[in-house]
């Protein structure tokens, strides 16, 4: 992996646009929603924005500040959702990687000790009982009681079933986890689990910054998925989706086996005729893509290249870089499921897919800066209102915390869904 | 020189602490700034002491007071992009105006807006075309300040023939003056009307504004213009390269003539018959940079056509578009074009890039000039240069004359190969007069090509000059007429910069508010002069 120093180059072509405060320029449909940015919507200082912290990383690179407390607050005070590093290729196209420098900017910061005291909790949580909550290892497994999953740390399966830490722990939430796992037993699947074996995807640290966590913990699930022989890795959480399909890779791991997201799995069966939609669900929903399923799920390709100079001046990629641009995540499963429900009606937002505004959750925001994670939740949930929807369905335990959370907190009423619930509701 | 402590608390009173930075990386994060090829770095040496977020107008003049009080240097911006935007002067601050962001108000009857400075272009259209109605949006593109170009700064883009010059677009605003009054004129206040015959208007911002260097403007009015569009236009491709469905009464053209002559010719008839919506011209490299994606498709695409003599082939290109309300308005139309196409020898330009696909991206990229930051991408910086405003034929002659001089520089491979001319440009208003600049590709990670990007811009505001054609006047760059440009070319353009300044003497004596247009060389300090290149 590249340190910040090796992005240099790339920092210095930002040409300041602001793309990377807003949702692609021809997608805006009001300007209400026009913005795609939590960190500067909340604090306004240029800093803030994808492009900000560049100019503070290359300020950094080059001498001209040293840690403050404001200056970590600017590169910590982001969910790391992706959004300014898709947006910005409009204009850039490949020539700067956005996310992969702030990931390298909080790389630097831990190095070099700069660190928040609750990503250190979290992440020592997770070095104690694999898990970024601190809850027993032990108790991992216990979401699937009495649903007779096989046991993929002792027996073959087809498809290993990861959780996800937030499913595994949230009381709130096995509902949902256990509503999956049975509806994908039902149709015939043969999946299992790992149980208590099962660890984090260690995506949390290494948004924060922590690059071993993730290393180590992607080879364990490596491993496990080995021996269990599975053909697929299916998981009902984004997070962990996006930790095996973008994430691994750009650390160089390959899991060896196809990777799905549990709606994507869904999609699939339901066309098959394997998941049988028995009832009709009355209801207007909105549907959220959760950053880490889309434009953080598309998969990723390592590039090991250089920069050089053609026609003169131009830079140009050699060997030519793939272009990550949003585009290829988990748009439209979710969809299709929604759309198969009888009687269910989808009303979409105006920022959807590549161009979602994100829940709040991620980068280690919800766990150091409550209030701003919160305060993204809501502007979502508002945007969601302004549909006329009844509710919002998303596909990932972390959206749906934040913005259960949130609601919770501001007191407001809105309900919000999985789609494993809706599929609940009409197989009844 | 540091801020007074004293000064920083009391503008810490005005905007509240979570609405005032004096911290190193709050203030470097704002020097990483575009400067169209006028200096040596994009990373400009902080000069400025804090940032400010204001929220009001009345924080605004409580800001500018305070600055009067304690002799601070002041500087507003809205979005922020390009070195204009920055204070350069040692000891300043930044008045940031990212909170101030409301459209109050869409008249859609008398067709005009009254908006806030953050306000972006793209922002003000989405509603304005929900009313069927539209803004003029200038090259800096999509995610610009409407009030930044129309009370401060430059401002035309292809929308110019219907929509003209920002300049001509503002029909009122609030001002806080740089002692801290506030002055408020035209339909800002509601009942009131814009202005006719003499105005402030001509003062506060004449043809290129006085770049922050006269106050800040906290709220303005602009014309708005019939959009014979979609409401909500239907948004079809994918990142990066999103278009919008070409309804049926709007057609694009994208041409090409076997001449400047030709070029010229076309678009005086076409303005005497008044039928376009759009017409401009955009050099072919920089069609080709709007239809690929990254430098490497770039690349192949310029290699491939001018292999075949493609790019010589298209070097008089020009882009119109016409609408209608009806189909036999349409079809009128047609016709007209089709007969002053055929007299002055156009063709289609690229056809092999101008796919169906490729037009409904042309037309989103025309309307909302979204991708113009692409122009970034081959270097990361670009340069203008001569810069003229003045009839289409002098324009032509203009980019003709420079192409000579620029092209040294693209063989000593200072510049990238972009072409011929790289002109930018188009007529005004339906009318025989309009803008024209000469870009190109320096690269800032290469000293000798800044080095040879500013030599360039002088030798070729030198060479329209010798034409004795009008230019420097368009873009009031950074330090223009200071330490960079020799003050006999201030002299062959009518000494404006120097009215301008005296302008700005009469309400800023204490020359507290900052314009890039007329710093000189004892203001700066030595770091920022070798960055600006002036020693």
């Amino acid at each position: 992996m590249k340190t910040l120093e090796d992005y240099e180059r790339e920092i210095y072509h930002c040409c300041r646009c602001s793309a990377c405060k807003f949702i692609a320029q021809p997608a805006i449909s009001s300007q209400r929603f026009s913005n795609i940015c939590p960190s500067i919507e909340d604090r306004n200082f240029h800093v803030y924005s994808g492009g900000g912290k560049l100019a503070m990383a290359y300020a950094l690179l080059k001498g001209k500040v040293e840690y403050t407390d404001e200056m970590l607050d600017a590169i910590y005070r982001c969910t790391m959702g992706g959004a300014c590093d898709i947006q910005c290729r409009v204009n850039m196209g490949d020539m700067i990687d956005v996310n992969e420098i702030l990931h390298a900017l909080r790389v630097k910061c831990v190095e070099g000790g700069q660190i928040l005291p609750e990503h250190q909790l979290m992440v020592d949580n997770m070095r104690k009982e694999d898990n970024p909550f601190g809850k027993p290892k032990a108790a991992r497994g216990d979401w699937a009681e009495g649903l007779g999953l096989k046991d993929a740390s002792r027996e073959k399966v087809d498809v290993l079933f990861h959780a996800g830490c937030r499913f595994s722990y949230d009381e709130d939430l096995k509902d949902i986890v256990r509503a999956d796992a049975a509806i994908l037993k039902e149709a015939g699947v043969d999946l299992g689990i790992s149980g208590k074996d099962e660890a984090c995807c260690g995506l949390r640290a290494f948004d924060t910054g922590f690059r071993g966590e993730m290393e180590k913990y992607a080879e364990d699930i490596s491993t496990r998925v080995k021996s269990a022989g599975a053909t697929k890795l299916v998981t009902p959480c984004a997070d962990c989706f996006s930790a095996f399909k973008y994430y691994y890779p750009w650390i160089g791991v390959d899991l060896g086996v196809e990777i799905l997201h549990i709606t994507e799995y869904f999609d699939r069966l339901i066309s098959e005729g394997k998941i049988e939609l028995r009832k009709e669900f009355p209801l207007t929903v909105t549907y959220h893509d959760p950053c880490h399923l889309g434009r953080l799920g598309e998969p990723y390709e390592v590039w090991e290249g250089q920069w050089k100079k053609v026609l003169g001046q131009m830079c140009v990629s050699d060997p030519a870089k793939p272009l990550r641009t949003g585009v290829e995540g988990v748009y439209e499963p979710p969809r299709n499921i929604i759309k198969k429900i009888p009687g269910l009606k989808l009303v979409e937002m105006e920022r959807t897919r590549e161009n979602t505004w994100c829940c709040g959750a991620g980068g280690g925001a919800l766990e150091a800066f409550e209030a701003f994670s919160h305060r993204t939740a809501m502007e979502r949930i508002a945007e969601a209102k302004s549909t006329g929807a009844e509710v919002l369905v998303t596909a990932c335990p972390w959206c749906e915390r934040n913005f259960r959370d949130a609601i919770k907190e501001s007191g407001e009423e809105f309900k919000v869904y999985d789609i494993a619930e809706l599929l609940m509701e009409v197989r009844k | 020189m540091s801020l007074k402590r004293e000064a920083y608390e009391a503008l810490k009173n005005v905007v509240g602490p979570e609405n005032i930075s004096e911290d190193p990386a709050v203030i470097q994060s704002y020097m990483l700034q575009v400067a169209f090829g006028s200096t040596l770095t994009k990373f400009i040496p902080a000069a400025l002491e804090a940032v400010t977020l204001p929220k009001s107008t009345e924080e605004v003049q409580a800001i500018v007071k305070i600055c009067s009080r304690y002799k601070v240097k002041f500087k507003a911006h809205s979005t922020g992009w390009g070195i204009q935007g920055i204070p350069l002067r040692e000891g300043s601050i930044l008045l940031d105006l990212r909170r101030m962001d409301k459209i109050i108000k869409i008249d859609e009857k008398n067709m005009y807006a009254v908006i806030d400075p953050y306000v972006t272009a793209r922002e003000l259209q989405v509603e304005a075309m929900k009313k069927g109605l539209t803004c003029h949006v200038i090259g800096a593109g999509s995610q610009h300040s409407v009030l930044a170009s129309a009370t401060s700064g430059w401002g035309m883009g292809v929308t110019a023939n219907t929509m003209s010059h920002n300049s001509r677009n503002l029909l009122g605003f609030e001002w806080v003056t740089p002692t801290g009054e506030i002055v408020t004129t035209g339909p800002v206040e509601d009942g009131k009307l814009g202005d006719a015959g003499p105005s402030l208007r001509g003062v506060i911002r004449g043809y290129s504004g006085h770049v922050g260097g006269l106050g800040v403007f906290t709220k303005c009015a602009v014309k708005l213009y019939p959009w014979p569009g979609q409401a909500v236009p239907e948004v079809v491709g994918l990142n990066p390269r999103y278009g919008w469905k070409i309804p049926e009464n709007i057609k694009i053209y994208m041409l090409k003539f076997p001449s400047w002559e030709k070029l010229s010719d076309a678009c005086y008839k076409l303005n005497e018959e008044e039928i376009t919506y759009i017409l401009w011209s955009y050099s072919p490299n920089n069609l080709i940079l709007a239809v690929t994606p990254t430098n490497n498709d770039y690349q192949w695409a310029w290699e491939q056509l001018e292999e075949v003599g493609q790019i010589e082939a298209n070097r008089y290109p020009l882009q119109l578009m016409i609408v209608a309300d009806s189909r036999k308005e349409l079809e009128y139309k047609e016709k007209v074009l089709g007969d002053i196409l055929g007299e002055t020898g156009a063709e289609d330009c690229l056809p092999q890039f101008f796919t169906k696909e490729t037009r409904e991206l042309m037309y989103a990229l025309f309307i909302t000039q979204y991708a113009h930051g692409m122009i970034f991408r081959a270097t990361s910086e670009f340069g203008s240069s001569y810069g003229t405003y003045i009839t289409w034929d002098d324009n032509m002659k203009a980019a003709k004359s420079c192409a000579g001089v620029r092209s040294k520089y693209i063989e000593e491979g200072k510049f990238t190969n972009d072409g011929f001319e790289n002109m930018w440009g188009g007529p005004e208003e339906q009318y025989t007069y309009g803008h024209n600049e000469g870009l190109f590709l320096p690269n800032p990670a290469d000293p000798e090509s800044m080095k040879a990007s500013l030599e360039y811009i002088g030798e070729s505001d030198q060479e329209v000059l010798k034409q004795k054609l009008m230019g420097s006047l368009t873009i009031p760059l950074v330090v223009e007429p200071g330490p960079l440009v020799p003050k006999d070319l201030i002299s062959k353009v009518s000494n404006y910069y120097i009215w301008s300044k005296k302008i700005t003497d009469v309400f800023d004596p204490e020359n507290l508010s900052e314009g890039t247009a007329y710093l000189e060389l004892t203001e700066l300090t030595e770091d920022m002069a070798r960055a600006l290149g002036a020693l």
